[in-house]
């Protein structure tokens, strides 16, 4: 579960973007943590509960993933089952591995064409949450390049040998 | 035809080592697309409404609070406190490794935030004593299960945000069977105690009542915690997503003014839970579109009718269902498998009669036999890091494979007594 070596420029630029994003993940994760808090404090201090927790708060949920998975992608920290490549001969687990990050490239741009729709559609109608009026297009963009970056670091690991054989 | 395509393509895209929620998520886009006149637009719709589910904002806030416990160095303090309690009895210290699971389970939602914690603690201090290390290692993996069925559940918070079902009433239904598995875990070690003596060294540490009763004091902050998070929840004072944010404000305070917690170790902990979370969420991306896809085509419901047609009982469906969760154990971790089976489990055994609460309570043991499972047991895994390799994967498999079959009891007995899960839930009126 470690990180992976940065070796050249590009892949050290890769994963440091990647693990600035996870920086801001880990942000939202306590913004998530002090928004029910402070909810909490004033609805039983003030009986003034915010108008906005709920509706920040899955914004804020949504964002944390969205903005950590780059990270999880360059640092292999994702759940693949890999019971059949382990057991595999060095050149046949390259070609399936290879074959597994065709699949994460695959659903990756599928994802990210479909969100960058959406999220055209919410800029262009300044979409706005319902109660508490707070838009949408910041999330829906983090969503369309995290998504897309991603896929963009699962097409460069794809390249490289896969974890376990980076020395061959 | 569908199904021989969605079992192709899931096979095809799994078994290449693929990220998990890729390829759970691409079968979906596939079948939505080829199935669903190219409608591979609602996967992206259906995964941006569920992350954005204010109800699910309770997971993080409960890894957080799993990491926040590992950080602040806690579990040392609640370990030492509750040995020479355990020193008298038959199995000693094993039990321990029990009992603070089941502390910890009531705080933390997470299973391996429970065996790391409680193993990092536990595994050195045994192993110097002399305890057998597959022993050692059995009962921290079994007992670390418990900390997903004692709520604070992740399980069956995700369980209910995906089934719609109530948190609350879940998280009572985890009462009876958590208790029950912790008995049934120390009944095992007590008889294997009794049986093979030589697994565990003579206690040293046997301490007088009152020394005894005086030290399980000092065990207050683990205390403070439950009523915290627990108590909020129960009394209906917080909502699971408030409690879990109470929880970690006071495992925050605890852990600076009694633990080891430092401002970094707090930085790494909401660092480590955006990482879990997302981990998790990733599988949730993929399960979410293959879900919408099983759903739009009404699988689950033309299942369920030609289940119907043959006249197959519920309890035999019941018995195919673990089966093929033992199955799945040995390829998916437990969260992974549960959130993908989902959409077509639920639907299935809730219209078979089954409760939504006990289904949600079964799916969990099941995880939790998924947790114990090798090749890909987390709770495994987790323990044999904790070792730093000393022990193997398969000295913790064997150790953990008592464990593993009673779960299973426990499994048996809330199918033979469903009043375990749902009486709770109805006695309080939920």
């Amino acid at each position: 579960m470690s990180e992976p070596a940065p070796g050249g420029p590009a892949d050290r630029f890769l994963l440091r973007a990647a693990a600035g994003l996870a920086a801001l993940g880990a942000a939202a994760v306590a913004a998530i943590f002090v928004l029910v808090l402070a909810a909490v404090i004033v609805r039983y201090l003030f009986a003034a509960p915010f108008r906005f927790t709920e509706e920040l708060g899955g914004l804020l949920l949504s964002a944390t993933v969205f903005l950590t998975l780059p990270f999880t992608i360059a640092a292999h920290r994702n759940i693949r089952v890999t019971i059949l490549s382990d057991r595999l001969g060095p050149p046949a687990r390259r070609l399936v591995w290879v074959a597994g990050q065709g699949v994460l490239i695959a659903f990756a741009a599928i994802f990210a064409w479909e969100a960058w729709k959406i999220t055209e559609f919410t800029l262009l109608l300044n979409l706005k949450t319902d109660v508490s009026r707070v838009p949408l297009a910041p999330f829906m963009i983090a969503l369309t390049v995290s998504v897309a970056l991603a896929g963009l670091i699962g097409a460069w690991q794809a390249l490289r040998p896969p974890p376990g054989q980076d020395t061959e | 035809m569908i199904w021989a395509s969605l079992f192709t393509l899931l096979g095809a895209t799994v078994f290449t080592g693929a990220v998990l929620g890729a390829a759970l998520g691409l079968t979906g886009f596939a079948i939505l697309y080829f199935y669903a006149d190219g409608a591979t637009q609602l996967g992206v719709q259906a995964v941006w409404n569920v992350l954005n589910e204010f109800t699910l904002t309770a997971i993080p806030l409960f890894i957080l609070l799993g990491e926040i416990l590992v950080a602040s160095g806690l579990a040392t303090r609640v370990y030492k406190a509750l040995s020479p309690a355990f020193a008298r009895v038959r199995g000693g210290l094993l039990h321990t490794n029990i009992a603070v699971c089941g502390l910890f389970g009531a705080v933390s939602g997470s299973s391996l935030s429970v065996a790391a914690a409680v193993g990092s603690v536990a595994y050195p201090e045994l192993t110097r004593r002399g305890y057998d290390k597959r022993a050692v290692l059995g009962s921290l993996a079994g007992g670390g299960t418990l900390g997903l069925l004692i709520p604070p559940s992740l399980s069956l918070l995700i369980f209910g945000a995906l089934t719609e079902t109530s948190i609350g009433q879940l998280f009572l239904a985890g009462v009876f069977p958590g208790l029950m598995m912790a008995a049934l875990f120390m009944a095992y070690i007590w008889w294997s105690a009794y049986r093979r003596p030589e697994r565990i060294p003579p206690s040293t540490d046997r301490l007088p009542l009152g020394q005894t009763l005086r030290a399980l004091f000092s065990i207050w902050p683990i205390v403070v915690l439950i009523a915290a998070v627990l108590g909020s929840l129960f009394a209906g004072l917080a909502t699971p997503t408030e409690s879990a944010a109470v929880g970690v404000a006071a495992a925050i305070v605890l852990g600076f003014a009694m633990g080891d917690l430092t401002i970094a170790g707090l930085a790494r902990a909401f660092h480590a839970t955006a990482v879990t979370f997302t981990v998790i969420g990733v599988v949730f991306m993929g399960a979410v579109v293959l879900a919408q896809s099983i759903s739009i085509l009404q699988l689950p419901q033309k299942l369920l009718e030609e289940i119907t047609a043959l006249g197959i009982s519920a309890y035999v469906m019941l018995l195919v269902v673990v089966l093929v969760y033992l199955v799945l154990g040995l390829f998916f971790d437990g969260l992974s498998m549960m959130i993908m089976t989902l959409p077509i489990v639920f639907p299935l055994l809730t219209g078979l009669g089954f409760e939504a609460v006990w289904v949600g309570v079964m799916v969990t043991l099941m995880i939790e036999v998924g947790m114990l499972t090798p090749p890909v047991g987390m709770n495994l895994f987790v323990l044999v890091g904790i070792t730093r390799q000393e022990a193997s994967l398969s000295d913790a498999a064997e150790g953990a494979l008592p464990y593993w079959i009673l779960l299973l009891v426990g499994l048996s007995l809330i199918t033979l007594f469903p009043v375990l899960t749902t009486g709770l839930p109805r006695l309080a009126g939920l």
